[in-house]
């Protein structure tokens, strides 16, 4: 194994070296102070490599005092609804006033960021601001508004591109303005951050803990939240989207500093030294294939260094253990509740088929038109069901077995697996052979799979270590994604529609085979029921009940990942679902792992329907993805029960 | 009989020596302590004796055979473990919890059948926690929350139970309640137990042998009444020990207690 100097020692050469590459022509041959080389060494360059350290130092530092505020590795600011608040605000400001997008985009970022962050925050008020609360709060708010989002762009394609520009990310600059302008908004902030790092020491001992040593721990939680929150949206505004580096930066300082909490400062450093390695890279890669974002770039890299820390690095300092999440939990479960799903399935899709809507409003079906009716309305219907029931069912493997209860069937990448396959499939092959959207994300949703797969079991399938590598596999394709669409062109509307969970265009075969899918998953889990319980505990538990961990886990999550590749396939990479409908079940009082699978897969193939059903209608004659519909239905009663669990 | 027989046994890790050298025999229907400073490494001996992890050098015997040896299904049947620190159970019933130490038994797909929910019913009993056994498992209080766990090792139906400081969260009254009890279970069903405890007059009280470790190595492997002498005390926690007689027993305490300074 390498040592840790060394990986050090290597990185930082690799960086200055590929820093050095882009001046080296100003080295060897110093410009004149008023040719156009000193203008580009001086105004586009300097300034280039200054914002990279600065903005990947600032991420970073952000990145590490949410995981430690969460106790989790996976939080980062964009979890608290930041980076998607910004985005639809900026979405909105694009449609309504224009003007003000000219003018003053980074304001409007700044604003949108603002408003998630404080609805999240009155989400989750309540007497310890408790971590849980705020996570969940954050990530529904975050889910909303890019459902919200995808909504907008959906009906208005045409700006679509500026927006993608900016999720993208970019780090070009011209002069100092914009990165001195930057470093005033965050430096004062970052230092008060640092002087909070005592209170947050002892925020990472626990609530109960950190009260007992004297410190408020909703003062605390707040001025930290605010200070982390102000400062990425400031980064935000600046640069555009550069995600991951929240997430990247303290894992890789952890790596290479071997110790469970690296520190503000070592987090910060290591932050800046890779986003200006995916900075050099994308600007070198640019020169070779056209434009490539800075984002998308740091995107790219940071896929397998997650993956690389996971297989290598022996302490990851991540909880082995499961985290409880606070909704109400007593509730007792009412025997009705099955029954009533049950009926619900098929009561659904009667009306469904029934109603309809047509210029002078809603109608009724007549038997005349009935086959007419089931013909073009029952696939997706069934489509949507299945895909529901799969990806819940996912979903609930994977918080049982990864002892999450964040985790959701996109965390192992497949959904941005498919997406990439689906993409490049759309852009490379002429129109004609694409055969089925089917084959193509199946083939793509099959190899992330496989890969995953192969990693997780080099790892032992630890689940922090299959987190990591899932999260990791997920951002390396999603960065690839972000690179298609950029450059895709009017093809980037096509997949739009899929990402945001379409159903048309299935025969009524095609929507049977998530049922089977989600059936035949659904038998599995209701037989192996006891391992997932045992999962879901604790290793030690576990082994000490005799049972085989690492076959039992390696099954769980096969199930997993093809229920999820199923439910994808179907509908495109909807997260929602999967997150969702398990604690629905929960908060229903179905926990133990035989009923909250039967109880989520009836949920989720009964939301999905309701939501395919209302999006035939509500825009008629244009169909409004069901995906979408769902995340604006549940998401604010999933944020009301939050709310409820949170006071 | 002998329930276990380590023969050099030796856990490191990377950087570390956690366990060297230790052989010893645990007798098959007796109560055998682990004593120690913190850090001797009494858990890591628990979790080599449990099969969690491997022996770097030595052999670990469990029954005559090596631990890894027996199935994990096999090893569950006879063996049951209970960690340090148990896993919060949100929202599981005390029952449910139980009844998830029938694994071994039932399987994966086997049918919780009648002698199941007899033996749930009869840990349940035996551990004094009938009347709640529909309770949360997390609303319990802490004494009731341990009972819990060891019906769960009691359900498993294992002849040797294996304990990581079954007291350490316990008050005075509800540390003598499951000493108690896991005496009662050893005399009354024969049960082997082998558990990590910290009070040397408890260990005194309710084992009859004894393992005392210091710094990962063996210094002690006798019966309670030899290991806790003043003397082999005083040098196994590094401390002045003294005894007291009272009521015919000798009760040990620090002599720093009488001392100016205290």
């Amino acid at each position: 194994m390498m040592g840790r100097g060394m990986a050090r020692g290597l990185l930082l050469l690799v960086c200055i070296g590929l820093a050095l590459q882009g001046l080296w022509p100003a080295i060897i041959a110093p410009p004149a102070s008023d040719s156009v080389a000193w203008l580009i060494l001086t105004q586009s360059s300097l300034p280039r490599l200054a914002m990279a350290l600065l903005a990947g130092f600032a991420l970073s530092l952000t990145g590490e005092v949410c995981q430690r505020i969460f106790a989790n590795p996976l939080a980062e600011p964009g979890l608290l609804g930041l980076s998607d608040g910004a985005s639809l605000a900026l979405s909105l400001c694009l449609l309504v006033a224009p003007g003000l997008w000219q003018a003053a985009p980074g304001l409007v970022a700044m604003l949108g960021a603002g408003a998630a962050l404080i609805l999240v925050l009155a989400i989750a008020w309540g007497p310890g601001l408790q971590a849980q609360s705020l996570l969940l709060a954050g990530v529904m708010v975050s889910l909303c508004s890019a459902a919200a989002q995808a909504l907008l762009v959906l009906f208005n394609h045409d700006f679509l591109q500026a927006l993608l520009l900016w999720q993208a990310g970019s780090l070009v600059q011209s002069g100092w303005g914009a990165g001195i302008r930057m470093g005033l908004q965050i430096l004062p902030v970052i230092a008060a951050l640092f002087l909070m790092q005592r209170p947050l020491q002892l925020l990472a001992l626990g609530d109960g803990a950190a009260s007992g040593l004297g410190v408020d721990v909703r003062a605390a939680k707040l001025i930290l939240l605010g200070g982390a929150a102000w400062v990425t949206a400031a980064v935000m505004a600046t640069l555009g989207m550069i995600g991951f580096i929240g997430l990247a930066g303290p894992a890789l300082a952890r790596g290479l500093s071997g110790r469970a909490r690296p520190g503000m400062v070592q987090a910060g450093i290591w932050g800046g030294v890779l986003l200006l390695f995916a900075d050099q890279v994308a600007r070198i890669l640019s020169g070779l294939v056209g434009d490539v974002p800075v984002g998308a770039a740091s995107g790219l890299f940071i896929g397998p260094l997650l993956v690389m820390l996971s297989l290598r690095a022996r302490r990851l300092g991540l909880p082995e253990r499961g985290v409880s999440v606070a909704m109400r939990p007593l509730r007792r479960a009412n025997p009705v509740v099955p029954w009533a799903l049950a009926l619900a399935v098929p009561v659904l899709i009667l009306a469904a088929l029934i109603l309809g809507r047509d210029e002078g409003g809603l109608i009724l079906h007549g038997i005349a038109d009935l086959a007419g009716v089931v013909h073009w309305r029952m696939p997706p219907l069934l489509l949507a069901g299945g895909a529901g029931a799969c990806l819940s069912l996912s979903g609930m493997i994977l918080q049982k077995v990864l002892r999450n209860p964040l985790a959701s069937p996109d965390l192992l990448g497949l959904g941005s697996g498919a997406g990439l396959a689906f993409a490049l499939a759309l852009i490379f092959l002429p129109g004609d052979s694409l055969i089925s959207r089917y084959l193509v994300t199946g083939i793509g949703a099959g190899a992330t799979l496989a890969l995953v797969a192969a990693l997780g079991l080099r790892a032992g399938l630890a689940p922090a270590r299959v987190l990591l590598i899932g999260v990791g596999i997920g951002s390396s394709a999603h960065a690839f994604l972000v690179l298609v669409l950029a450059a895709g062109g009017p093809k980037g509307a096509a997949l739009l529609s899929w990402f945001s969970g379409s159903t048309g265009g299935a025969d009524l075969a095609q929507a049977m085979l998530p049922w089977g899918v989600a059936g035949l998953a659904l038998a599995l889990v209701l037989m192996l029921h006891r391992w997932f319980d045992l999962l879901a505990l604790d290793d030690a538990i576990a082994q000490g009940r005799g049972l085989a961990l690492r076959p039992a886990r390696g099954l769980a999550l096969l199930l997993a990942a093809l229920t999820a590749a199923a439910g994808t396939i179907a509908l495109g990479p909807v997260s929602f679902i999967g997150l969702v409908v398990p604690h629905l079940a929960a908060s229903l009082g179905y926990r133990a792992t035989a009923s909250a699978a039967l109880i989520s897969a009836l949920i989720g193939a009964a939301l999905m329907i309701l939501a395919q059903s209302l999006g035939a209608m509500l825009a008629w004659p244009w169909p409004m993805a069901p995906g979408l519909i769902c995340a604006m239905i549940c998401g604010p009663w999933f944020l009301w029960q939050i709310r409820r669990g949170a006071a | 009989m002998t329930a276990f027989v380590l023969h050099g046994a030796g856990f490191r890790t990377d950087d570390r020596i956690l366990l060297s050298d230790i052989s010893l025999t645990v007798r098959q229907g007796r109560v055998t302590g682990i004593l120690g400073p913190n850090g001797s490494g009494k858990s890591t001996l628990m979790r080599l004796m449990a099969g969690q992890i491997r022996p770097s050098e030595g052999e670990v015997l469990f029954q005559g055979r090596r631990v890894a040896d027996h199935s994990a299904r096999d090893l569950a049947r006879h063996l049951a473990h209970l960690p340090q620190i148990p896993p919060a159970v949100p929202g599981m019933g005390l029952r449910d919890l139980v009844a998830l130490g029938r694994y071994p038994w039932h399987g994966a797909l086997g049918r919780f059948g009648a002698s199941d929910h007899l033996a749930v019913e009869a840990a349940l009993t035996r551990t004094g926690l009938a009347a709640f056994s529909d309770r949360q498992v997390d609303l319990l209080s802490g004494g009731e929350r341990q009972r819990g766990w060891i019906a769960m090792l009691l359900a498993q139906g294992a002849d040797c139970l294996l304990l990581d400081e079954p007291t350490s969260a316990l008050d005075l009254c509800h540390q003598i309640e499951v000493l108690g009890l896991l005496r009662r279970l050893n005399r009354e069903q024969g049960l082997t137990v082998v558990m990590v405890l910290h009070d040397v007059n408890l260990a005194a009280r309710f084992c009859d042998d004894l393992i005392a470790l210091r710094e990962g190595r063996l210094v002690d492997a006798a019966s309670a009444d030899r290991v806790t002498q003043p003397d082999r005390l005083s040098e196994l926690y590094g401390l002045d020990m003294e005894a007291l007689a009272w009521r015919g027993r000798p009760v040990m305490m620090p002599s720093a207690l009488f001392g100016e300074d205290a």
